[in-house]
């Protein structure tokens, strides 16, 4: 019945029995028919176009204001977004750095849009976001926010974002762009299913927010004058009218910078882009890609979901304790199995190298011995030299100052590593104050 | 060739209208003039098209120049019952006219658009070119398609190439 769904093999089943009981057809009687009830040819579940069709592109709001100053693209998913934007004779990987520096030293600017949005309202609002997340929300303030992971029923990191009180009874969820689409159904499961009578509505808001971020020492000011007005402390939102436009300012930061995104409806967020842009590029700073944004979070030690929270690893594993709530959640119970509990689990580290350390490399200690662990993301230091890495190694922390092999045998590499805390840049977070 | 020609649908406002207290359902009816559509099912009142979107949930359309008081007026309605959430910048729309607008829908789609049940005031979401697909038979011979914004260039193009390749074939 599989493949057909019973739609061809139900009618030959049939006539056979019909045979064999010397019945007419119609009175052996009907199995039970499930959808699809009318049959679909495999063309059209193929599509009639091949090529690019086959993979059509999602594009960004901003995608022409991107096209102007000639990015390279990167796909992530459907979407496309800059990677870079190199000047003359630039490589990705300078362009990378100089838009990366620019955000340490002046300003930069980015394109967040594609980041998943959900609208989440309702008098039991918080204690359905507190089914979904893992950390506390219900004791957000008013226009606060804060950092936020979601597990899977098995206790592993599903993805993250961030979470921010709008009214007493609206948030704003933020999560991961490659996960957006796993997120919107399981909020609907824990919405239907899980929690049916909670008072709480669930409106994706992905695509009619477009959001810029902007970065760095210069940014607050920049924003300021955009607004007309003083912007949010670190982890604070306000509403703002920005170039015509309402919509949300959030002071979040994925570099480690005081560093701001703005929420604008996709149709009426160019002008802000243009103001923006142009102040940016005045104080000396740059656009930057998603190549820029990936050095920037290495180097303040923030996962992803893909890389560090692979799947396979829980808030132990990735240094999240701390900010787990006793229950209640989607995936606490699962967390208390003792196989998740053993200190020999591969869990976050921060590596460190003269040189570059090769991406997706295994953690040997010796030459022709086991994998101990693996390098989840790489890059290099922005604004001095060296390698940074993120990786996963069995003992984890506990194995600071050890020295190590990253092993890439397919690109024939072998890099010495020092294992240290996961965190290279402004640990104890100053830059986020004014 | 096939008897369709498309529109872009542009000066309107799209709101989404979520209940969480189903027993809001009759006020706002009572208050519309009109009751909420039921599953897969739109109506019209009053300057507004009202869309079932899933349990709890309903789109609703109106002209750019009236969406502040419609915003008013649907708050004033929902109370402490639900919420309206402003998604316009979230979808792009085309409007369909013709004849053929059931078998131009076949194509590429896996939704039975010329099932004759399906008529003016259906409504259907489905998958078409790897896109969400919302359609809503506003008639007999005409229908609005909205797709997520990202998703519009390439899809609506598709559309495009498409009629004009039946066209060349004619």
């Amino acid at each position: 019945m599989a493949t057909d769904q019973g739609k061809t093999s139900n009618i030959a089943g049939l006539m056979r029995l019909s045979a064999n009981e010397a019945r007419a057809p119609a009175a052996v009687g009907l199995t039970t028919f499930r959808p699809p009830y009318v049959p679909v040819t495999l063309g059209v579940l193929a599509g009639e176009d091949g090529g690019e069709h086959m993979a059509p592109r999602r594009r960004l709001a901003l995608q022409a204001e991107h096209q102007s100053h000639t990015p390279l693209w990167q796909p992530l998913g459907y979407w496309h977004r800059p990677r870079a934007y190199p000047r003359a004779g630039e490589t990705l990987h300078r362009a990378a750095l100089r838009e990366a520096r620019a955000v340490r030293t002046s300003v930069g600017l980015t394109d967040v849009s594609t980041l998943a949005k959900f609208d989440i309202s309702g008098p039991d609002a918080a204690a359905f976001l507190e089914r979904v997340c893992a950390t506390t929300v219900g004791k957000l303030g008013i226009g606060r926010g804060r950092y936020t992971f979601m597990l899977r029923e098995d206790g592993m990191v599903a993805d993250d974002g961030t979470v921010w009180r709008l009214g007493e009874t609206h948030f704003l969820l933020t999560s991961s762009t490659g996960g957006a689409d796993r997120m919107d159904a399981h909020l609907a499961y824990v919405r239907q299913i899980l929690a049916p009578q909670l008072k709480v509505a669930v409106v994706n808001v992905q695509e009619h927010w477009a959001a810029l971020a902007i970065a760095g020492p210069q940014a607050k000011a920049i924003v300021d004058t955009l607004i007309g007005a003083e912007a949010p402390r670190h982890m604070g939102a306000m509403p703002v009218i920005a170039a015509g436009a309402s919509g949300w300012l959030l002071a979040a930061s994925y570099s480690g910078e005081r560093a701001f995104e703005l929420y604008l409806p996709a149709d009426r967020i160019r002008p802000a882009w243009q103001a923006l842009e142009a102040a940016t590029l005045a104080a000396d700073g740059a656009l930057y890609g998603l190549e820029a944004l990936e050095l920037l979070r290495i180097e303040k030690g923030h996962i992803v979901v893909g890389a560090e929270a692979s799947g396979r690893t829980t808030p132990h594993d990735l240094g999240l304790s701390k900010m787990l709530r006793p229950g209640g959640f989607v995936g606490c119970t699962a967390l208390n199995r003792p196989t998740l509990e053993r200190a020999d689990r591969q869990s976050l580290v921060g590596l460190q190298a003269a040189g570059a350390i090769p991406e997706g490399a295994m953690l040997i200690a010796a030459s022709a011995t086991a994998p101990q662990g693996h390098v989840t993301s790489a890059g290099l230091r922005v604004m001095r030299d060296g390698g940074i890495a993120l990786a996963l190694l069995e003992g984890g922390m506990a194995r600071v100052g050890e020295q190590l092999i990253a092993s890439s045998p397919t690109r024939n590499l072998s890099v010495p590593v020092r294992v240290v805390a996961p965190m290279f840049h402004d640990p104890a977070g100053d830059r986020y104050i004014d | 060739m096939i008897d369709v020609s498309l529109a872009a649908i542009t000066g309107q406002t799209l709101f989404r209208l979520a209940l969480w207290d189903d027993s809001a359902r009759a006020r706002i009816g009572t208050g519309l003039g009109i009751p909420l559509p039921e599953p897969c099912r739109a109506v019209s009142a009053q300057s507004l098209r009202i869309s079932w979107l899933e349990d709890g949930h309903w789109l609703i359309a109106c002209g750019d120049d009236a969406a502040d008081a419609v915003r008013r007026r649907l708050e004033t309605l929902v109370g402490s019952d639900g919420t309206l959430v402003e998604v316009g910048a979230a979808l792009a729309g085309r409007r369909i006219t013709g004849a053929g607008w059931r078998e131009f829908l076949m194509i590429g789609g896996v939704f039975d658009a010329e099932d004759p049940g399906f008529g003016a005031g259906s409504v259907a979401r489905t998958v078409m070119h790897h896109s969400a697909l919302l359609i809503d038979v506003i008639a007999a011979d005409r229908v609005h398609a909205y797709v997520p914004a990202s998703h519009a260039e390439d899809f609506f193009g598709f559309w495009d190439a498409e009629i004009a390749r039946r066209q060349v074939a004619a």
